[in-house]
């Protein structure tokens, strides 16, 4: 179905692919795994058309006529407006893709969501349209009526002409999957599809995507986090490692890399005599107190509170919700001297709840008290001001300025030395482990932090660099830490 | 010669101006159109100045301090309110063109349609070789290549300078670490005001102006600053010269009646073969969510 | 009663211009400046060949609209490229080059439509014949008017269809997300050079209108400002849909009127109207951006 041979693909100073071979056959499902930045998304923007490798081959033949793309491409084939290698190029050899944001057209209904994806309408062209009406709407009518087929088996009857933002997380997934699949799409690329999902979601999506496997022969390429390749087990039938820019296919035994995904955290945190609690908190998540021998631990003082949070994404809610999907409100307390941490799954609301704490999103109702004093109101730099820090899982740096100019804005001017020769180099030219690194010394040095907030601080890092990066966080002194982590089981 | 030292200081208005509107650009991702407004406001607080309190250093006094509060004003009452209700460029955009053309409306209701300049009698030239300058020429590239190295030297050797650039490369990030951003935002279109109000003297004293000269300039200025790079604080001003260089060309060449059909040309093939300008990073697509 | 129908033919000149824009504004998402550009593109095309050819209403018309579906491509080749922001100021680019061209390309010296002077220049082109449709001079108000409001419909119903057709669809879905409908295998640089054509294509029909109303056309109507003033309708009354831009063009149209009560001088007058559209863009933007009966908000 598709061929592609020795595909290149560096940003600024840093190869994330080097020399991808692959092939795909009728009918595979392949599970695309690798660490996080192992370049699995680029490597599925490259194979959908969105983005243009810098060197390889690429061969289409999902359908008929098949169709090679050979990089780097001359400048002139872009004067041939049939020959670019765009998304809508590639997929109308029928290769299509969702989207992990999932990307529905929300100012249409599901019907039309569906209908617009189908290919070759007579209606999409304006003469068409204006001047052969009758032959249009027959047209329209067979697919309306194949469109509302459809949704009757997504689950959603009835559904048709309500608009694309009023339905559930799994409902949008699985609207945006038929979607693609009535632009014919015989080869599928689905990015996280199971993020986010409780239980049931999960299962329809397995259901609905095991069916197009059996019915329609659909090629199935995933990209999903490790905790939920066990849903997939029975679906897979090819397993891809991305590792070090190069593929490595049919890795069926290597379950080995998957434990590296553990992060080995816990050790770094707790002393021998640490008190470690753990709690359950709504839709999944765990929270986990340290508390360790060499801070005190007052029990009393809530170094933050929040109460009845609601936050919104648009207008779907993505903290607040319980265990039943009321909107009772988030409820979480960090006392003085606790390092906690909150383990949840992709797609929780882990950054949509740092970002509220942290005023980076307005807060819909609800609470958040900052040491007893309420901080709903403050700007995000206000926050910063009264203690609260945070340091977010990604873009945490800037591009533009170098390592020293950022420790200097920071109030870090103590640090540049430890970074040695980095420090002059600027943002974007580092590799993702030393903008971690960076992002981590710098953080703002104004007095001393209530609570410091760390949203994925491993990520991107070897053990050694964890084992550095948990020294750092331990190091300066604080009244709390919060850290947010993806959960491992 | 005498060309090209005509289009380099005409270069070097473009790239005041051009400047001025990088330096809102970049920190705000607001395509300040309104600074047309403050363009065509100046000379005429200038002129207001000089008669009532005398001497070019009363209108100087007059026009800056006018632009400027205007300028944080713009800011203040319109640009902060719609970034705090997360409106879109187009509405940023759209609001910043209402108020230039309020503003034009207004001066134009006030003082005139007709052109005026703020010369009295013909310039004094010097003539170097076979090139003759005018005073107004002079004065023009001088002072205005000094507020631009001014301006260089702030944003790359000072603190408040390097938190502009900050703001500019990732505002989450910059608040993150503490800073105020309405502030700096503030702090920015003063800025912007400034450098509009010395690009708009500077020309109006040596070619004169009228109501309607200021969204032609910054229409300039938008040029200069998309073939310079939109991404760059060197972009405009290099955007700059090249441009007041071409254009001079365009009047020796031709006549001076093609030039903005020139000046719009250049930014076509500019889009076309290089949209991210001379100084520009090459954007990576848009795949992941804002 | 002249006063009205004066009124009237200008209230369905606006009308096509309006929905002709919400075609781009309010169906693509593209905010365009150009518009003026092509209205006046419409007028001048019409006028040189009643004047200097003699040809009659409907084939003069007909060529203006092919002429200005094809400048299209001025816009809708750089609508590829750039997006936002970037596009309204590349737009704006065409815009001044059209100006520049309807007010530099003429000689005093050679007569009106040969080679090297198309359009007398900022003396503008006077004269202009009325319609002739089909042997009937349409020379009184009430006959023009009658014509005006015909064409107004014709626009609107083909602006109707459209906007209901799977075309409308799918520029809908380019709309709201371009990547996924690309996603998806669709041509949206395609639709962007059909939209775009369709749009100019329909204001080249005012401008004519225009054109043969007054009987004279300068490059004064190829201004931004003018292109401010027909992007104010289509956004004061909102876009996305068939209503709000006709809402705009009413509103545009009898606010100045209303104004003539004040009993300003000319030039104040003027400049004053100007100044309530600035007033009222920035005012919109604040408190209701999808415009008075809009459906959709600008990205």
């Amino acid at each position: 179905m598709l061929r592609a041979e020795g595909l290149k693909k560096r940003f600024g100073g840093q190869v994330v692919l080097d020399g991808v071979d692959l092939e795909l056959r009728r009918g595979e499902v392949v599970l695309l795994r690798g660490e996080n930045g192992s370049g699995k998304t680029t490597l599925l923007n490259i194979l959908t058309g969105n983005l243009e490798p810098d060197a390889g081959t690429i061969r289409y033949q999902a359908d008929d006529t098949p169709r090679t793309y050979r990089f780097p491409r001359h400048w002139w084939q872009e004067l041939n407006p049939f020959d670019h290698f765009t998304p809508e190029f590639v997929a109308k050899e029928g290769v299509c893709r969702t989207w992990q944001d999932i990307r529905l057209f929300n100012g249409q209904t599901l019907r039309d969501n569906i209908v617009v994806a189908e290919p070759d309408h007579a209606g999409e062209r304006p003469l068409f349209a204006l001047f052969a009406q009758g032959h249009v709407q027959r047209t329209e009518q067979e697919m309306h009526q194949r469109a509302d087929a459809m949704l009757v088996r997504l689950g959603l009857a009835g559904r048709e002409s309500s608009s694309a933002d009023k339905i559930s997380l799994g409902q949008a997934k699985r609207v945006a999957i038929a979607r693609a699949v009535a632009a014919g799409a015989r080869v599928l690329f689905l990015d996280e599809p199971l993020a986010g999902l409780d239980h049931s979601g999960v299962t329809q999506i397995l259901e609905l995507l095991e069916r197009l496997v059996r019915e329609q022969a659909v090629t199935l390429v995933i990209i999903e986090h490790a905790f939920n390749h066990i849903h997939l087990h029975g679906l897979v039938t090819t397993d891809w490692l991305l590792e070090n820019g190069k593929l490595v296919p049919n890795g069926h035994a290597a379950q080995r890399t998957e434990i590296h995904h553990i992060y080995p955290w816990m050790e770094f945190f707790i002393d021998d005599a640490s008190t470690v609690i753990d709690e359950p908190l709504p839709n999944g998540a765990r929270l986990t107190r340290i508390r360790r021998s060499d801070r005190a631990v007052q029990n009393e003082e809530a170094v933050l509170d929040i109460r009845h949070l609601i936050l919104k994404r648009g207008s779907r809610v993505v903290i607040g919700l319980d265990d039943e999907q009321q909107e009772t409100g988030f409820n979480l307390r960090v006392f003085k001297g606790e390092i906690a941490v909150l383990q949840a799954p992709n797609g929780w609301g882990k950054s949509s709840l740092l970002a509220g704490i942290s005023g980076l999103i307005p807060v819909f109702q609800g609470d958040i008290l900052l040491g007893a004093k309420p901080i709903n109101r403050l700007p995000v730099w206000g926050r910063v001001r009264e203690g609260l820090h945070l340091i977010p899982s990604d873009h945490n740096v800037f591009p533009d300025l170098t390592a020293q100019e950022a420790l200097r804005l920071a109030g870090q001017q103590d640090a540049i030395a430890e970074l040695g020769i980095l420090a002059r180099r600027r943002s974007s030219e580092l590799s993702g482990g030393q903008k971690q690194r960076l992002a981590l010394l710098a953080e703002p040095n104004w007095a001393t932090p209530q609570l410091r907030m760390f949203d994925e601080p491993f990520a991107n890092l070897d053990i050694a660099a964890i084992r550095a990066a948990a020294q750092q966080i331990l190091s300066q002194t604080t009244n709390a830490v919060l850290i947010a982590l993806p959960s491992t089981t | 010669m005498q060309i090209l030292i005509n289009g380099f200081i005409s270069g070097i208005a473009i790239a005041l101006l051009a400047m001025a509107f990088q330096m809102v650009y970049l920190p705000t991702r607001v395509l300040f159109v309104g600074l047309a407004g403050l363009y065509t406001l100046a000379p005429y607080l200038f002129q207001m100045g000089a008669s009532e309190l005398g001497g070019w250093m009363g209108g100087l006094l007059v026009s800056l301090c006018g632009v400027v509060t205007l300028a944080v004003l713009f800011e203040w009452a319109n640009h902060a309110p719609l970034t705090r209700k997360r409106a879109s460029e187009g509405a940023h955009l759209i609001a910043s063109l209402g108020l230039y053309i309020l503003v034009v409306q207004v001066v134009a209701m006030i003082w005139g349609n007709e052109t005026r300049t703020l010369r009295t009698g013909l310039d004094v030239t010097y003539a170097m070789g076979d090139t003759i300058l005018t005073q107004s020429q002079l004065l023009m590239g001088g002072v205005g290549l000094l507020l631009l190295l001014a301006v260089l030297a702030m944003l790359y050797l000072t603190d408040i300078g390097l938190r502009l650039r900050a703001l500019a490369d990732n505002p989450t990030q910059f608040a993150l670490y503490g800073y105020n951003v309405d502030a700096h935002r503030l702090l920015a279109f003063a800025l912007a005001g400034v450098l509009a109000t010395a690009a708009s003297l500077l020309t109006a004293r040596d070619i004169g102006f009228d109501p309607h000269t200021g969204l032609n300039a910054t229409l300039l200025a938008i040029v200069a600053v998309i073939i310079g790079g939109r991404t760059s604080l060197i972009g405009p001003i290099i955007g700059g010269l090249l441009l007041g260089l071409i254009r001079a060309q365009v009047v020796w060449q031709f006549s001076a009646r093609w030039q903005e059909a020139v000046t719009f040309l250049v930014l076509a093939l500019f889009l076309l073969l290089r949209p991210q300008g001379l100084f520009g990073r090459e954007t990576r697509i848009e795949t992941t969510v804002k | 009663m002249n006063y009205l129908i004066h009124l009237l033919i200008y209230l369905d000149i606006y009308v096509i211009v309006a929905l002709s824009l919400n075609l781009v504004v309010g169906y693509c998402g593209m905010l365009t400046l150009a518009h003026a550009g092509y209205f006046a593109l419409g007028g001048y095309v019409y006028a040189l060949l009643a004047i200097t050819l003699g040809w009659s209403f409907f084939p003069a018309l007909l060529a203006a609209i092919l002429i200005a579906t094809i400048v299209s491509l001025a816009v809708s080749l750089p609508a590829w490229r750039l997006k936002g922001d970037f596009f309204v100021l590349g737009s704006l680019a065409v815009q001044a080059l059209l100006f520049s061209l309807f007010y530099n390309w003429f000689d005093p010296q050679a007569p009106l439509g040969s080679w090297s002077n198309l359009t007398n220049g900022p003396f503008g082109i006077a004269g202009i014949p009325k319609p002739d449709v089909l042997g009937y001079n349409v020379a009184d108000p009430i006959s023009f008017l009658i014509l005006a409001t015909l064409l107004t419909v014709i626009c609107a119903g083909i602006f109707w269809r459209l906007k209901a057709s799977p075309w409308g669809r799918v520029l809908i879905a380019m709309r709201e997300d371009e990547l996924a409908a690309r996603g998806l295998g669709k041509n949206t640089r395609l639709l962007k050079v059909q939209a775009l054509a369709i749009s100019c294509g329909l204001v080249a029909v005012a401008g004519a209108l225009y054109a043969s109303y007054i009987g004279y056309l300068d490059p004064s109507s190829a201004t931004l400002n003018e292109s401010i003033l027909i992007l104010s309708m289509v956004l004061v009354g909102g876009v996305g849909n068939f209503r709000g831009p006709i809402v705009g063009a009413i509103i545009l149209i009898t606010l100045p009127e209303l104004l003539r009560f004040l009993h300003l001088p000319d030039a104040q007058a003027a400049n004053l109207r100007l100044a309530c559209y600035g007033l009222l863009l920035v005012l919109m933007m604040h408190f209701r951006p999808q415009g008075i009966s809009g459906e959709y908000r600008l990205k």
